[in-house]
Order: C-alpha cells, then structure tokens, then sequence
C-alpha cells in the first residue's frame, strides 16, 4: 500500500535519533550513506543536558569528564567504519552508566579527523557533520516522583464562586516536570463522578490533548470541558472530578469537589423569596394604611 | 381587602407557573411484552411475511417489503460486500476500502496531503515515526455511515483500533470511542449532505501514537444504522505501511553562493586561500548544510571547532576567531569566523538561525567560533512554526582577516556542525 520511496535527503542518516533505553540496555544505531561516495565515521559518547527555557536538548562538553572516561558509559560494537554510497550499516550501542542529571548519547562524526587530509598550504578550515542519537530512561525513578507536580483547576462556567449553577464545568490540567534527566509522555483522563461516586457523568480524555513530550523543567496545560447532562435534580450537590494522569507509566491522581446548585433550584428559590419579601412589604404597606 | 385578593392571586399563579417549570412531563413505558397499556392497544400482533405490498382494508396504509436484489444495487457488485436476509440484518453497507496508507512518500503519492510533498512533507524526512495517513474508500455508503479502522501490527499481531482522538488502543472498540465517519478520519468529505468542515490536521496525518519502526496492516469496516455492520476490509498481503524512526540527516557540500543545488562529496575543504595583511577574507566557497529530521519538536544545529581560532601549522600563534566586525576590527589582531548566508525548505520548519549567534547585520560582521558547542541553525515549534523539516538547506560564509601582528605561515581550523534532535 505504502509505495517505499527513497529518503528524500542526502548525506547521512542516523536512525533513531533519539530512544528509550534501560540501564544497561542497548539498540541498534543505523547509519545510512545516502551520498555517491564513501564516507568515514567515527561514534564518541556524548553528553546532553536539557534547556531550562524551552523543550531542546543541549549538547555540552563536558570538563568533569574526558572522553575515555565518557566512552566507558556508553559504548560501540564498532567505533570507526567506512560506509560505501548507498550503504547502511548497524552499530550496536549499550548504555552502560548513567551520569546523573543529563542524558547520554551517541555523537555520529561524519568524515572523523581531517588532520591528515588538510595539505597544509594557505588557510585551510576542514568541515566535519556530527549526528546526535540521544539515550532517554523512561522508567521513573522514586526520588523523581515529587518532582513530579500534577494540577487540576475546576471552574464552573455558570456559577457563583466555586458554586457551580449550570452543568458545565471548565477543567484545567497542568503538569510539571522538575526532574532534570526525565522526559515525560503523558497521557490521562478525568472522569466527573456524582455524589455517590457510583455514576460517572462525563469524562474527557487527555491523551491527544496532551499530543507530545513534557521536557524536564517544562510544563504543559491542558484546557477541557465536562457537561453534566443529567436533569437538573439530580444535579443537586457535589460532583467530584478525577483527574488521572499516566507518566511513563506511574499514575498520577488529583481530585477536586463542586458543589452544584443549577440555576432552575436557584431561580426558583430566588422567585419563592422574592414573593415572600414582596408580600412581607405589601402586608406592612397596607397594614400601615389601615393604621 | 380587594388589593389583598389580587396580590394572594398573583402569588398562587407564580408558585403554579413555578411547578410547572420545574416539574418534567411524566414519560409511560410499554414493555415489548404488552399488547396494552393504559394509553393505547395493539390489535393486531402478527406481521406479514412481506414480499409484497400488504395494503390494509381500509386502504389507509400499505406495507411495503421486499427481498432485496443485488443486481439492481449499483453498490453491490463485487465481492466485498455483504447480504443477509431476515431480521435483523437486513442490508448491509458496503465494504469499505482503504485508499492509501502512509509515512514516508514524497510529491505524487496516492494520499492527497494539504502539501505537494507527500508524507515527508507532514512529518519531514524521512517520513513518520510514530504517525501515518490513511484514506477511507467510503464505497458509496451514505454520508452518516460510521467506519471502524484496526491497525494490527505485523510482528506481535496485537490489534489495535483508532480511536476518536486518532490515537489507536487495544480496548474493545465502542461506537462513542472508534466510530467515526469518512469526514471525521479523512477530515474531509466532499459529498452533498456530508456537512463535513475540513479538518487539515486530520488531512495530514490521522493516526497517532504508532511505535516506530513497526509494520501495520490496515483494515476498515462500515457500520450504517442498527444490525448492518459490514466485515473488514480485505487484508492485505504485505503490511500496508511501515513507521520511520526518529531521525536525523545533515550533508555537506562547499561550493560557492551559486551553489544552491551543489551536491559535493567528502573530504570537505574551506580553502581561504592567501590571506593578505588589513584585507577581510571571505572564502570563495561556501559551507552548504542540507538538514532534514522528523522530529516534532525540531533540532538544533550546532557548530564548534578544534583551536577557538585558526591555528599556525607549524610553530606557535593563532588568529583568534571573535564575535566581531572585521571591516573594524578589535581585541586580539586579526579575526575569524562565520556569518549565515542563506536559509530554506521544501516543506515544513522554517530553518531558523539560533538568535544572532552567527545572523550578522555588517557585510564582514562575524560569529566566534569555539570549543564548546554553539547552536547556529535551529526548527522549532513557537508560532506556527514546525519542528520537522524537509530538505532544510542553508549556507554560511566563513571569512578572516589577519593583520601585521599575526605570525607568517599557513594555518588551520576544523569545524564540527552537530545536529541534535528534540522527539
């Protein structure tokens, strides 16, 4: 069904530049020679740390570590090849130490070391391209669990402070990720439940909302709607909304309570008072007259 | 005494007109089991075979019936559909078929795409990995028909089903979770009556949260009105799409600012050729990087060097390269650097530079190059923009001055541009 097309790029490819590995787990690092001629490649573990403005990843240089001691925490079947035009070959990659608030990685260089390949007449600047295959754990550990902070806001669209009057409710997740090492796929749901927790009166799934990665010291909001479409009797007293968030697998849970007046109890408790004062006012007004 | 009759008047037509607002009608239920209720009365409990008109003594009414002929359905030709006679089948849709299943192609696939460049134009090169396209056949059902699309991945086997999200799950399928119509997953229907509002996000890819590197086989059924639920699709014999896997792509090329199309091979080469004393150097050729990922998010191009300058060949010295402007030059004598040229994409990104890094306003105006890594080109997803990219290209000028101060002799740099992906 799906006509296989060439890549539509040239040079080379890495494949997958980014994948969830476990400690001392490890995956098959492809690189394809898209180009007409052969090239060399060199692969170095790498470091990364994740920007604090906006969901990117960072390469840095590490000065704590050299790179033969990087190269112990990451290492390759095979670290220099020749990759003929057209050509794949598979590097299998283990990640064998963790660094502690970054990620580790694989640096594919392209074309290696152009010491030897410069003549060394006039000013010559040789250009090497390096591809970043980035190790990311998924699995939470339990000293990243309060870093982890799951909101939910309840805001009656019809109502009078908390008091919600109508049967829609404005639901409004957050999630915050305050690890540094830990990217984060959410998905979840809230479930409105009535009073006696028995009835589930509306739900709205958060998963495609949600649609991405939270990146550690990132946050994500969410907007969503419930409506209550039971009769407005029914309606009478709280509903409680259950927000589940799954984070890489652990589950995350907020609950929030609204207390639920509809508008028909109040309108007609309202025209029920008002009579009472209307005719409280008339009785003292025609008692006075009569006086 | 009167005032008082008129007021207590008013008040019971309030309360009444009250009650009535708040008290709902009251509904009667028959159960199918009684012939009678209090409201009304079945006389007659036997239904006609059919096969006919069964018209009424009273010529009030005729009851029209008839065993359905295949022949004379235009719908009903071939081999993919179903009839089953008798209650509660009756007639059933069509089988639905799938038009197309995509991650990867590129311009004249057979999906159409809100872009010229097939899937690669949705999700960047080299296509999809954790999305794809499908088209839905509706096979001449009426527009309200209501599809259930299943994936089923080719190795596990495991079954998954769409879901109204476009996501896909293993859960039974319901009708409020997987059903949806042709204009709902095609996110276009053209047909008269549809009342479809084209959905673009839906037109470029509407399945989501697919494992990359999986092969699935796709099938879909119909479902118009009560009991007429058709089969699946016919499976096909090769799965009908495979998923991407997150992915990077960088080439180089040096060629000159004419160049736009060059492809050149290794080994990559600036030469700056005689640099003479007081006179900004630009190199006659440019650095062209063609840049292409998948990754929503977008990636992040950075560039450093081996000597934070260019480096004498033999002997000691350095022209140190500086964020500076060469026509004017300052700190240490001499300069080096980089300026971006020029930026663009088939489809997708746009290719950004990252801040003013490298993007100078001056004609010599210059980038400092160092050890550390420093990002210079960049996709993102502020805006409209969009993380993925396809057949991102972008070129750089580099250019060095030296002056009376700087030894005599050849020199040399290396430059590394690494890309790094956000998924």
């Amino acid at each position: 069904m799906d006509t296989k097309r060439l890549p539509n790029s040239t040079g080379v490819t890495i494949t997958p530049a980014f994948t969830n590995v476990a400690l001392n787990g490890s995956y098959d690092l492809v690189i394809t020679n898209n180009g007409k001629s052969p090239v060399k490649v060199r692969l170095d573990a790498a470091l990364f740390t994740a920007s604090k403005s906006e969901p990117q990843l960072i390469l840095i240089k590490s000065t704590d570590v050299t790179q033969s001691e990087l190269n112990k925490r990451v290492s390759f079947s095979q670290s220099e090849l020749t990759l003929e035009a057209g050509k794949s070959e598979t590097v299998k990659v283990t990640y064998k130490q963790q660094t502690s608030g970054f990620f580790s990685g694989a640096l594919v260089t392209v074309n290696g070391d152009l010491i030897t390949q410069l003549n060394g007449k006039d000013q010559q600047v040789g250009i090497n391209g390096q591809l970043a295959s980035v190790i990311v754990e998924t699995k939470l550990q339990i000293g990243d669990i309060p870093k982890i902070i799951t909101r939910l806001q309840v805001q009656p669209v019809l109502g009078i402070g908390d008091v919600n009057l109508g049967s829609e409710v404005n639901l409004m997740t957050e999630i915050l990720n305050g690890t540094e090492d830990k990217i984060l796929t959410p998905s979840g749901r809230i479930l409105g439940v009535s009073n006696n927790g028995q009835l589930v009166i509306g739900q709205q799934t958060l998963t495609d909302k949600l649609d991405g990665k939270i990146y550690p010291l990132q946050s994500k909001e969410v907007n969503s709607t419930i409506s209550d479409t039971r009769p407005f009797w029914q309606r009478i007293g709280n509903t409680q909304y259950l927000q589940e968030v799954q984070l890489n697998g652990e589950k995350f849970y907020t609950q929030r309570t609204v207390f639920n007046i509809p508008w028909e109890i109040a309108l007609g408790v309202l025209v029920i008072v008002g009579i009472i004062v209307v005719g409280t006012l008339l009785s003292k007004v025609f008692n006075q007259r009569r006086k | 005494m009167i005032s008082r009759k008129i007021f207590s008047t008013i008040s019971l037509v309030v309360i009444v007109l009250f009650l009535a607002v708040t008290i709902t009608p009251l509904t009667v239920f028959a159960q199918a089991q009684e012939l009678t209720s209090t409201n009304f009365k079945i006389l007659d409990p036997n239904i006609d075979s059919g096969g006919g008109a069964g018209d009424s003594a009273s010529g009030d009414y005729s009851l029209l019936t008839s065993l359905a002929n295949p022949t004379s359905d235009s719908r009903a030709t071939s081999g993919s559909y179903a009839y089953t006679s008798g209650f509660p089948a009756g007639i059933m849709a069509n089988v639905p078929k799938i038009i197309c299943a995509e991650t990867d192609t590129i311009a004249g696939s057979n999906c159409t795409y809100p872009n010229a460049n097939g899937a690669q134009g949705e999700c960047g090169t080299p296509g999809c990995y954790d999305r794809a396209k499908i088209e839905v056949d509706h096979q001449n059902n009426p527009v309200d028909t209501l599809y259930l699309v299943k994936l089923t991945a080719d190795v596990t086997g495991t079954e998954y089903y769409l879901t109204t999200s476009h996501t896909i799950d293993t859960a039974t399928p319901t009708v409020a979770n997987n059903y949806m119509t042709i204009c709902d997953i095609n996110g276009i229907d053209g047909r008269t009556g549809s009342g479809c509002t084209p959905n673009t996000d839906w037109q470029s890819t509407n399945l989501r949260g697919l494992v990359p590197g999986t092969a699935y086989f796709v099938q879909v059924r119909a479902l118009s009105g009560n009991f007429t639920e058709t089969n699946f699709s016919d499976l096909s014999a090769l799965p009908d799409f495979t998923t991407e896997y997150p992915s990077l792509s960088l080439d180089i090329d040096i060629a000159d600012s004419s160049g736009s199309a060059a492809e050149t091979n290794p080994e990559y080469v600036i030469d700056l050729g005689v640099l003479v004393s007081d006179i900004v150097q630009t190199a006659p050729n440019r650095i062209w990087l063609d840049m292409n990922t998948n990754s929503q998010t977008g990636m992040t191009t950075y560039v450093s060097d081996t000597y934070a300058g260019l480096n004498l060949t033999t002997g000691s010295g350095i022209i140190d390269s500086e964020d500076e402007d060469l026509d004017a030059p300052s700190g240490s004598p001499g300069g080096y650097g980089l300026k971006t040229a020029t930026k663009s994409q088939t489809a997708l990104g746009p290719i950004l530079d990252v801040g003013t890094n490298f993007q100078k306003v001056g004609a010599n105006e210059v980038g400092n190059l160092t050890t550390s890594p420093k990002g210079i080109f960049q996709t993102n997803t502020a805006g409209a923009n969009q993380g993925m990219v396809n057949n991102g290209r972008a070129s750089i000028d580099v250019k060095a001055l030296v002056q009376a101060a700087n030894k005599a002799g050849n020199y040399q740099d290396f430059i590394y541009f690494t890309m790094v992906g956000t998924f």
